[in-house]
């Protein structure tokens, strides 16, 4: 499981932070950013696997060589009813349906990026509003959300998301709502710490002395300062999501038949990892590589974001 | 200090309440009649009664809440619909085992995380340090159950090298607690590296280099020190993801703790282990997570509260 | 509630969901007549005493306590420990006495059935066996405290229920007649009784000991009953080891000492793939066959002689809730009898099913192989949707519950893929085994895949209880009734002799599927690995598994094998 809950909180500013160079001017957040972040190659690396994945999930009706859902009972399947393995016609093989296995895991790209995606955006949308609430207002309600926050960072994940969905019935909806419930947290505990900080600069202290309203502080100065370090935890987000949808489909709570899902292609795959390996190992290193992808992007966008790093 | 102290512990009782509630709720939810389920669909209403009654499933929902709490506070989590046993002496059997595994992951994580993240700082921006980092970041993305299984297969069985599964001694625990480690010990590295390079950059560690003190003394005693409370401070915040690999883990290995138990409980919907599980696992990772603060605040005096 | 539990649970998946339950009755075993093939030298030579079976379980069982056997699981573990007053035979086609000393007789119109018990039988403890502990077992059995899930199996005896309800102190229905005998008195004739005698919520435990237990549930973790196997040892999420009880009553033909080994230990936690790994390993003596191995274990040379299996005695089925529009149109549900190419779903299961055209299964008394004449016929289906006024298919996207696991995944996908080419779209709803009870039970469902396994074998236990209008919608979850099936259903259960009864059952049979309540779709067939040195392991038709106290193992091929 990725480790978005902690990375963002104790392991420092960045890694190799040897790369950027050091700036000597700011040309404005976003395009230093940029230039940081085409600086790192492995962030880039990163960059390229998610517009790739995200490529590969938006024309999947176009790519993909086959119907996901067609069963071929008799090409894609020996008499005794096995898989069969990677040939022309099927380029990965096919599954224990006799679906093309490739059709399956582009499609799948859909299924994991939307889930990550909304995941995410309902996270940030619920973390974003407590957090700065939290931070801007200050005492009870900072009391109360960060105590909120505490308690949901405490559960175990994984165990409130099989206690979750061993009660709700499985399904995508259901793993909207558990990874909801838990996921808003770290956004949440992020927000506040931005908001803390940008509360006590000058430039705010001055807009309140002057009168400007709140909502007005909150979205003219707060948010913006705010929004880049949840872009790269956003990117951690999903490649969080993409693999807890796995573990608990892996786990038997995921998402229904016959939707493609990584998660439960390699669920159901596993039960034929010694004689048709190409449905546990395929899946896996494509599940593997976009995790991998969202987690390079969101660690170099950490680091090209970090505005301590800026000088 | 104590005011902080007296402070952490109220919202750390809290906090535990909430946890309790959170839990009672989600069982609570359960679709369907446990006692249906316990009975099955051919039992008498008779029958399903009786199950009530045993289970306390008859009584209104607070009723319910609050005699589970004060069980609760007795320490007593309940019986299990499973095997009619109390969940309590399950777990007494479970957890160290759990425990045992989780320390030898610990173990390893230091193993490798230490001097990798050392490494690393020394051969700060070079190749190998992206190296390390790269194959860090692959290792905590790779999926733990897809590792466990193709470990288990190339190492326990097709190599014969280590056993297949099972609970037991040093040549048990090695694999499944790699298993866990692939994924958790880059966290470490990253820790130890981090702080050795701010300590590397300090002034007190230049001295001491200019002093003419060699560079393993330097790293070891200086810069390594300082890094030894952001290690213990990170593998407490890391109890919670840990706790998942565990899970995992433990049922793809046949590794008797409270993951496996889990497990199993939910195959049977067993809902007072299931919540015995996640109470026992969330009451760790809270107690960890005050112990790191507690630390935290000792250590670090530009901490104010 | 007839758990398919842990056996197939590892058949069909790597871990997890797999706790396949089918919804189905409470007992745990599962019958057969034999269809077994086994490794051809097993029977012949003569069985040699010693040696440890070193078999294994997914999970722990739920409990060692007969009052609690709810499962497969524990049903085979506890199947060693205790004895019942009768048991079936090696072919799991008769009843034979057990710890009776013969068959009971039968007075009163078939209301009293008295038992002569064994005088030669002592517990494992020493304590000797009496009319007494088998009065105090059923009593324990119908005590509300306990309350144990399969007391309504034992209904028909007098005062059972009223103990269980609280209005009695004591089974009026079960009378100690003197020291080794015991009477049943039943509230009207039932054929079932000696079957339901011989379920494991009818094993017998010691009086003496029992009683005497600080607290009841202390029995699963110390059990001691009169059985071949003596408890030893359970340590959780480990094993459990069990030993060679040498003062067990049965002795075999040569007038040997029963049972032939040392002990059983079942090593616990673990799934199928790392139990086949094992057993290949030869560390394990038994294991499943995992679905990726399966096909390839049929080609083994070295491997293919050691597969033992057995078509088991239940069905799988989908149907529509009759109660629900459109499944209340007759032509609307045969068309989906002509809908489903089985064949399809055995080739997807790996040959590991066979298709199901009658509800009763192959070695179940009073089988026919296809009573309604149906087939797969598309065309036909369609034509009779166009009969039933939907010429361009059934409206709506109709969604199927069913108990969720990989297999199930994988064959409702295709039954999906099939309705939908004559015009019936559905979508898959796989949900824990709880929220499917909770669905049919209640008849909320709009269509369900559901499957449902003996208790015993016998035609009542499949026909009356799944289709019977009072069984609406506990067990009859499609909602099926018809007056005329009650009646003949009703009648039939009151008589005696069960060949009597079998035309019967034949006629009701044909009318459920000319109703076309539901469509039959297969029934499991399982395969197991058992190694080549380990003899007598016919899979038993009843019982889960073996018939464990007559199997022996050959220790110098074990150790000439194991040693390489």
């Amino acid at each position: 499981m990725t480790r978005l809950n902690n990375s963002t909180r104790l392991t420092t500013r960045n890694w190799a932070e040897g790369n950027y160079g050091r700036r000597k001017k700011s040309v404005g957040l976003w395009g230093d950013a940029w230039r940081r972040l085409r600086k790192n190659p492995v962030a880039m690396a990163g960059l390229v696997i998610v517009a790739l994945m995200t490529l590969m999930a938006i024309l999947a009706p176009v790519i993909s060589p086959h119907d996901p859902n067609h069963q071929y009972m008799n090409r894609g399947l020996t008499s005794m009813g096995a898989p069969v393995g990677p040939s022309s016609f099927f380029l990965l093989g096919t599954d224990q349906n006799g679906r093309d296995l490739l059709s399956r895991m582009i499609w799948g790209a859909r299924i994991s990026l939307t889930l990550g995606v909304v995941i995410n955006s309902l996270n940030a949308v619920i973390g974003i509003f407590l957090g700065v609430i939290s931070g801007y207002f200050g005492k009870f309600v900072d009391t109360l959300v960060m105590r909120l926050t505490d308690i949901v960072l405490a559960f175990p994940f994984l165990l409130l998301m099989i206690a979750l969905l061993a009660v709700l019935s499985p399904g995508m909806e259901s793993i909207i709502i558990g990874f909801v419930l838990v996921g808003w947290a770290q956004y949440a505990r992020l927000v506040r710490g931005q908001v803390l900080s940008v509360k006590e600069m000058e430039y705010v202290q001055a807009a309140r002395a002057l009168g400007v309203s709140t909502p007005r502080i909150i979205f003219q100065h707060i948010l913006p300062n705010v929004i880049a370090p949840i872009i790269a935890l956003f990117a951690l987000g999903v490649s969080w999501a993409i693999m807890g949808e796995a573990t608990v489909s892996f786990l038997g709570l995921g998402i229904q038949a016959p939707t493609a899902s990584w998660g439960t292609m390699i669920e159901t795959g596993a039960s034929w990892i010694t004689s048709a390996p190409w449905l546990v190992i395929y899946p896996g290193i494509l599940l593997l590589i976009t995790v991998l992808g969202f987690n390079l992007l969101g660690d170099g966008l950490r680091d090209a974001l970090d505005p301590h790093l800026r000088r | 200090m104590l005011s902080y102290l007296i402070r952490r512990t109220f919202w750390m009782i809290v906090t535990l309440f909430f946890i309790v509630l959170i839990a009672f709720v989600i069982n609570f939810v359960v679709p369907g009649n446990p006692a249906r389920t316990i009975a099955g669909p051919k039992a008498s209403p008779e029958v399903i009664k009786a199950i009530e009654e045993k289970y306390d499933l008859n009584k209104p929902v607070p009723v319910q809440f609050e005699h589970y709490f004060v069980n609760l506070l007795h320490g007593d989590l309940g019986i299990s619909y499973r095997t009619n046993e109390s969940v309590n002496s399950e777990l007494r059997t479970a957890f160290p085992k759990t425990m045992y595994l989780g320390f030898s992951v610990f173990f390893l994580n230091v193993l490798i995380g230490v001097p990798t993240g050392i490494y690393a700082a020394i051969k700060r921006s070079k190749f190998m340090d992206h190296v390390i980092l790269i194959s860090s970041l692959v290792g905590t993305s790779a999926p733990t159950f897809w590792i466990g299984y193709i470990l288990l297969f190339v190492v326990g069985y097709k190599l014969s090298l280590l056993p297949i599964g099972g609970y037991g001694g040093i040549s048990h625990v090695i694999l499944p607690a790699f298993t866990v480690s692939l994924a958790s010990a880059a966290g470490y590295v990253r820790v130890v590296r981090t702080s050795m390079l701010e300590v590397l950059g300090t002034d007190y560690v230049r001295t001491a280099e200019a002093k003419g003190l060699s560079q393993s003394t330097v790293i070891l005693k200086h810069a390594f020190r300082s890094s030894v409370i952001p290690l213990i401070t990170y593998a407490g915040m890391d109890l919670g993801t840990l706790m998942g690999g565990l899970i995992v883990t433990e049922g793809i290995f046949g590794w008797p703790g409270i993951g496996q138990m889990a497990v199993t409980a939910i195959n049977y919907q067993d809902m007072p282990t299931i919540m015995g599980v996640v109470l026992v696992a969330a009451v760790a990772v809270v107690i960890a997570n005050f112990v790191v603060d507690i630390i935290y605040a000792l250590v670090d005096p530009r901490i104010s509260y | 509630m007839k758990k398919l539990g842990a056996k197939k649970s590892a058949v069909a998946g790597v871990l997890a969901a797999s706790m396949l339950i089918v919804s189905a009755l409470s007992g745990c075993g599962q019958t057969n007549t034999p269809q077994t093939q086994q490794q051809s030298a097993s029977s012949n030579a003569t069985p040699q005493m010693g040696g440890v079976l070193r078999t294994w379980k997914q999970y722990d069982p739920k409990s060692l306590d007969p009052t609690d056997c709810g499962d497969t699981d524990s049903y085979d573990i506890q199947q060693n420990i205790y004895d019942g007053l009768v048991m079936w035979d090696k072919s799991g086609k008769e009843i034979v006495p057990d710890l009776a000393a013969a068959m009971p007789t039968i007075t009163n119109g078939g209301k009293t059935y008295t038992f002569q018990l064994r005088k030669d039988v002592t517990f494992q403890n020493g304590d000797p066996f009496t009319a007494a502990d088998v009065v105090y077992s059923f009593n324990r059995e119908a005590s509300k405290s306990i309350a144990s899930p399969g007391e309504s199996y034992f209904s028909m005896i007098k005062g059972m229920d009223d103990v269980f309800t609280g209005k009695a102190k004591t089974v009026s229905g079960v009378v100690e007649k003197g020291k080794y005998t015991v009477e049943f008195d039943l509230t009207q004739p039932t054929r079932t009784f000696v079957d339901v005698l011989a379920m494991p919520y009818a094993f017998i435990v010691d009086k003496k000991y029992t009683s005497a237990l600080p607290n009841q549930a202390a029995l699963s973790l110390h059990p001691i009953g009169t059985g071949p196997f003596t408890f030893k040892e359970w340590k959780k999420g480990q094993d459990i080891e069990l030993v060679r009880n040498p003062h067990y009553y049965l002795k075999d033909a040569q007038g040997r000492q029963l049972p032939y080994m040392a002990g059983i230990t079942w090593t616990l936690g673990y799934g199928n793939s790392v139990a086949y790994l094992k057993f290949k390993d030869k560390k394990q003596d038994f294991s499943l066959i995992p679905t990726s191995d399966y096909v390839s274990t049929l080609n083994d040379p070295n491997m293919k002689n050691d597969i033992t299996s057995l078509v088991e005695n239940d069905y799988f089925y989908i149907g529509g809730n009759i109660k629900k529009a459109p499944w209340n149109k007759k032509p609307v549900r045969q068309a989906m009898e002509y809908a489903i190419n089985k064949d399809a779903l055995v080739k997807l299961y790996n040959k590991r099913i066979v298709a199901a055209w009658s509800i009763l299964p192959p070695n179940m008394p009073g089988y026919q192989e296809n009573p309604s004449g149906y087939k797969y016929d598309p065309a036909k289906a369609k034509e009779l949707l166009k009969k039933a006024g939907y010429t361009n298919g059934l409206p709506g996207v109709h969604p199927m519950v069913y108990v969720k696991n990989s297999i199930r995944d994988v064959l409702a996908a295709n039954i999906q893929a099939q309705l939908a080419a004559v015009g019936i779209k559905i979508t898959l709803d796989g949900v824990p085994f709880p929220k499917y009870l909770d669905e049919v039970t209640k008849g909320k469902e709009d269509m369900v895949y559901g499957g449902w396994m003996q208790d015993y074998p016998d035609p009542d236990d499949f026909l009356n209880i799944l289709f019977n209008t009072n069984q609406i919608p506990s067990n009859n979850n499609v909602g099926y009734s018809n007056p005329t099936v009650d009646k003949q259903l009703n009648q039939l259960a009151t008589v005696t002799d069960l060949q009597k009864a079998i035309p019967g059952y034949q006629a009701v049979e044909k009318q459920i599927l000319d109703d076309a309540a539901i469509v039959p779709l297969y029934h499991d067939k399982e395969a197991y690995l058992i190694q080549p040195w380990v003899h007598n392991s016919q899979l038993h038709p009843v019982y889960p598994y073996f018939y464990y106290w007559t199997m022996w193992i050959d220790q110098k091929a074990e150790q000439a094998a194991t040693k390489g």
